[in-house]
């Protein structure tokens, strides 16, 4: 009886997709109402909205991505349809004008982000 | 704690043959008609004595594999104290300590534990059954279709029940126990199995000339043994399966040869024989010992010949000599003790023995916590809007629907704990399960996928603690998966977990739910993970309903995305925290650990070898980071493991299952060797936790600390970002890290005043500092000193406490994760005996290794010994 070496699966990579469009625009935020509390963003009334399209999905996994203008990480974010996201940023005065748009994890370091061809223009 | 085998011809052990240590005797409940002794000598004379009278004199056989169970003249009476004796032919020992009868409800208000049929599963044509979980001196029966097959009046732990007639093809069986007129509930039913065909070889464990017994493995359940010595047939045993130790007479030979064959059915073949022959006196080894710590006052063998005497030495003189596992010594271990210990069997004695060197701390191994099945489960789905999940809970009997136990509810409220998925995809492949898809958020579904039903990936936490009297719920957060990040898809989470708990509190309400007037909303806990982890963290932030009051919370391998104020108060708090997890790789979870109130405790698990996802029994995939990751059955015992512990402790009020979590005890059946624990308590006594603002030269007590000798310290930021020592810093705290010019460089903490430290623990979190690739060789540490009235100074070694924690080797996001050390203050005054611990006035910390590494402290403080 012959003995195998182990071939040990590789574990999730992880990569996030390309942005192949970015829509921005300021809107009338509604915020959502929760059945037992009130929601951290009940406050809020505007919002800047991202409308993400990517050529693939973002990975299932526990972190979410963020969508980085400049050094600022923009964390909400739901699913639209398809590869589209809508991501929210409510303290928009902290938004440069010009900032690089771009994917990336929590606490991610901008040289390991993937280059951005978008800017923040609203 | 060192140990190595050494031989015996180079050392003068001063034997005393008249030195016996007394056995033992477990906790005995009223009406028992039986009393187990542990830890004699083979053959020798026991004496029992109730309440001042020697009630039984008797020889017994062999302490292994469970001790001699002594039928008494009479039941036993609550208050009545027993103590035992033994006498061989070279003397008699003391008395043991005596123990109190007491009221099994006491302990067990619901009624007796249930049994276990154990091992299981009943094997047709099987002639014996193991049960355990017993009181001693009890009655265990077992029915086969309703029907009794075997008895044992006053019955030990784990008894043994000859069933007549043997087991038919599919009956059903069923283990029963009573102490006292009052029953337990009965056992899981067992439905009998074929039994394996053909049967295997028995095998048998190495023997020794002199030994006496004979340990045969590879036993089918309820097969009949037949021993051959030299071919000559010694008889036929019943056993329960798995293993047979069986005492022959006389004693072994070096070359005898034995054989063991095993049958079940009539009419099918006798397995082959196993065999062995028997190892010359010369070849017996020495035993091996568990962790052994100063002001132990016994020893325990975990390694050693079963009918073998274990003899203790002491600084070369006989200090203890037992039948094992447990030996009690005439002393207490002491700082530069040498231990020796020896087994014997017969006129054999090893040439080899022991010999082991205590250290400061080296926790005794103690019980499985998680391990304390009282009750049957029951279970049901529930579903109220898109409220919904799934719950165990104490049942009358096993199974879907059961009513709640009726004993528990006579006895009040149960605790209840919710738990909360994270985010994973929501259907698979029905060809791959590693092919994964969320159809949330306006996707599409492929036809025929599967949905995973993440909410059942911890049923088997949901069971145990359904077992020890707690319900358990765990919410389908299904909805939420997939479908967006952010703080508000947290928020999502909360809100389904504050309406499960509002749906139970409606259950509780209805006089036609099996919940009704059962559950105790005074004592909820939470278990999240990963996103639940972070949910978990929410929820007693923003929950307002009416008389929930919870008590504390498990966040596992959470996320932070908030929008929780990360800080845990108001409650105890736990979170373990994956070395290896490949998703949440930062290991937030030490955020909300480093911020948490110990109110009354708070605890952090940073495991090694282990993953994000081997938690949850559908998350199929192994996501780790670095080195391969345990068993997926060994992840989940550390969840059952711990989180029991932690439930137990605040939910049941059993105080002594915290002692798993601060490190006093090492709890058994989990891969504790990879768990590092930080701990706090509320009452503890903090001299720095550089939490202050007052800089480096000032402790918590605002008193001037000092450096010197080469030693630089300063305060740090313990978390990403500015002010950091480095980037390895991930929870988020102030700390302080040391870096030493020198050999011997000191770093001094004064007190307020002069402290009594002799019934206490100094407590420091600590770390070797992460300072790039590659790690250096080898594990480094620090002493720490504690300075006297008069000037003195007494150091203890990290490595005598159980050392300082490595960085984990993952090819990113290596970190500086601290763990809480304990130096007891006995340690110090057994270094020196004229050191004055009630009388210190400082706490020093010394560089003594030479090597240069930074090393990162935090949380230094005095707690009371428990």
């Amino acid at each position: 009886m012959t003995t195998d070496a182990p071939s040990r699966e590789p574990g999730p990579r992880w990569e996030l997709p390309d942005i192949l469009h970015v829509r921005i625009k300021r809107i009338r935020y509604r915020p959502p109402k929760r059945r037992y509390f009130e929601s951290y963003l009940a406050t809020y009334s505007e919002a800047v909205e991202f409308l993400v399209e990517t050529n693939g999905p973002f990975p299932m996994r526990a972190l979410s991505p963020v969508l980085y203008v400049g050094d600022v990480a923009v964390t909400e974010n739901e699913g639209v349809r398809g590869n589209v996201y809508r991501f929210l940023a409510f303290e928009f005065d902290q938004l440069e004008k010009g900032a690089p748009i771009s994917l990336g994890w929590p606490g991610q370091p901008e040289e390991q982000r993937g280059e951005s061809k978008f800017r923040y223009e609203l | 704690m060192n140990q190595e085998e050494v031989p015996r011809e180079s050392l003068n052990l001063r034997d005393d043959p008249e030195l016996l240590s007394p056995p033992m005797v477990g906790r005995l409940y009223r009406c028992a008609t039986a009393v187990t002794v542990l830890g004699f000598e083979p053959h020798a004379e026991i004496q029992i004595e109730v309440a001042g009278v020697i009630v039984v004199t008797v020889t017994v056989g062999f302490p292994q594999p469970h001790g001699e169970t002594i039928q008494l003249p009479s039941p036993l009476n609550t208050g009545e104290q027993v103590r035992v004796r033994q006498r061989t032919s070279s003397g008699q020992s003391v008395w043991s300590a005596p123990v109190t009868v007491r009221d099994h409800t006491q302990d067990y208000p619901a009624g007796p534990p249930r049994p276990q049929v154990n091992p299981a599963p009943v094997c047709e044509c099987g002639s014996r059954t193991g049960v355990s979980n017993l009181l001693i001196g009890g009655n265990v029966w077992i029915t086969a279709d309703g029907n009794e097959v075997g008895r044992v009046n006053g019955c030990s732990e784990h008894q043994g029940v000859n069933v007549n007639p043997d087991y038919g093809p599919n009956e059903k069986v069923r283990a029963w126990f009573e102490l006292c007129h009052d029953p337990s509930p009965p056992s899981v039913e067992h439905i009998t199995q074929p039994p394996p065909k053909p049967l295997p070889a028995p095998g048998i464990d190495t023997a020794y000339e002199e030994g006496e017994q004979l340990r045969v493995t590879n036993v089918v359940n309820g097969a009949r043994v037949t021993v051959y010595r030299n071919s000559v047939n010694q008889g036929t045993w019943r056993c329960w399966g798995y293993a047979l130790l069986l005492g022959l007479n006389p004693p072994f030979s070096a070359g005898e040869a034995f054989e063991a064959s095993q049958a079940m059915c009539p009419g099918d073949p006798v397995s082959p024989k196993g065999s062995t022959v028997v190892e010359p006196c010369s070849n017996l080894p020495a035993p091996l010992v568990g962790p052994v710590q100063i002001g132990d006052d016994r020893i325990t063998v975990i390694e050693f010949v079963p009918d073998a005497v274990i003899k203790v030495y002491v600084n070369l003189v006989k200090v203890g000599e037992g039948g094992g596992p447990v030996i009690s010594l005439n002393t207490t271990i002491k700082h530069g003790d040498t231990i020796h210990v020896q087994q014997v069997l017969g006129k054999c004695e090893g040439q080899t023995v022991r010999e082991v060197q205590p250290s400061c701390v080296a926790p005794p191994l103690g019980y499985d916590p998680s391990a304390f099945d009282l009750f049957p489960v029951g279970s049901r789905d529930y579903v109220d809007g898109d409220v919904k999940g799934n719950v165990y809970y104490p049942a009358d009997d096993d199974g879907s629907g059961q009513p709640f136990n009726r004993r528990l509810a006579e006895v009040g409220r149960a605790p209840i704990v919710f738990m909360a998925h994270g985010n994973h995809a929501t259907h698979h492949s029905p060809s791959n399960i590693l092919q994964e898809w969320a159809p949330n958020c306006g996707r599409s579904l492929p036809a025929g996928w599967v949905e995973i039903p993440n909410h059942r990936g911890y049923d088997y936490f949901q069971q145990e603690l359904a077992k020890m009297g707690i319900i358990a719920v765990s919410v389908d957060c299904n909805a939420t998966n997939m479908c967006g990040g952010g703080p508000s898809n947290i928020e999502d989470r909360a809100d389904l977990i504050i309406g499960s708990i509002d749906h139970f509190r409606k259950l509780d309400a209805d006089a036609g739910s099996t919940f009704h007037n059962r559950i105790d909303f005074g004592s909820v806990g939470l278990v999240g993970h990963s996103r639940g982890g972070d949910a978990v963290v929410l929820v007693p932030e923003v929950i307002s309903l009416p008389s929930v009051s919870i008590k504390c919370v498990i966040a596992l391998a959470p996320t932070s995305f908030g929008p929780s104020s990360g800080q845990p108060k108001g409650y105890a708090f736990m979170t373990v925290l994956p070395a290896g997890d490949g998703d949440v790789w930062s290991n937030d979870g030490a955020k909300f650990y480093d911020k948490a109130q110990p109110e009354p405790l708070k605890s952090q698990l940073y495991v090694h070898f282990a993953n994000h996802n081997f938690f949850n029994r559908k998350w199929p995939q192994d996501d780790s980071s670095g080195p391969p990751v345990m068993s997926r059955h060994d992840h989940e015992r550390i969840l059952s493991v711990y989180g029991s512990a932690f439930f137990r402790t605040i939910l049941l009020g059993h105080g002594d299952a915290v002692r798993f979590l601060s490190g006093h005890l090492t709890p058994a059946g989990v891969a504790a060797a990879n768990v590092h624990p930080s701990f706090e308590w509320k009452d503890a006594f903090t001299v720095d936790n550089h939490e202050d603002g007052n800089g480096i030269g000032l402790n918590s007590l605002n008193l001037p600390t000092t450096q010197s000798m080469g030693l630089s310290a300063d305060e740090y930021a313990f978390r990403q970002g500015a002010g950091a020592f480095n980037s390895s810093f991930y929870g988020n705290s102030m700390g302080m890290v040391t870096q030493c010019q020198r050999v011997n460089g000191q770093f001094r903490s004064p007190l307020r005043d002069l402290t009594d430290l002799g019934d206490c623990e100094v407590w420091i979190r600590g770390a070797e500092v992460f300072e790039g690739q590659p790690l250096p060789a080898g594990a480094t540490g620090f002493e720490l000193g504690l300075e006297d009235d008069g000037g003195s100074v007494v150091w203890v070694d990290s490595h005598g406490v159980g050392g300082l924690p490595r960085p984990y080797e993952r090819p990113y996001g290596m970190k500086t994760m601290l763990k809480t050390l304990r130096f007891p203050g006995i340690c110090f005054k057994d270094v020196n005996p004229e050191f004055e611990v009630g009388r210190v006035k400082a706490i020093l910390l010394r560089c003594n290794r030479g090597d240069n590494r930074a090393l990162a402290f935090d949380d230094l403080q005095i707690v009371r010994r428990s």
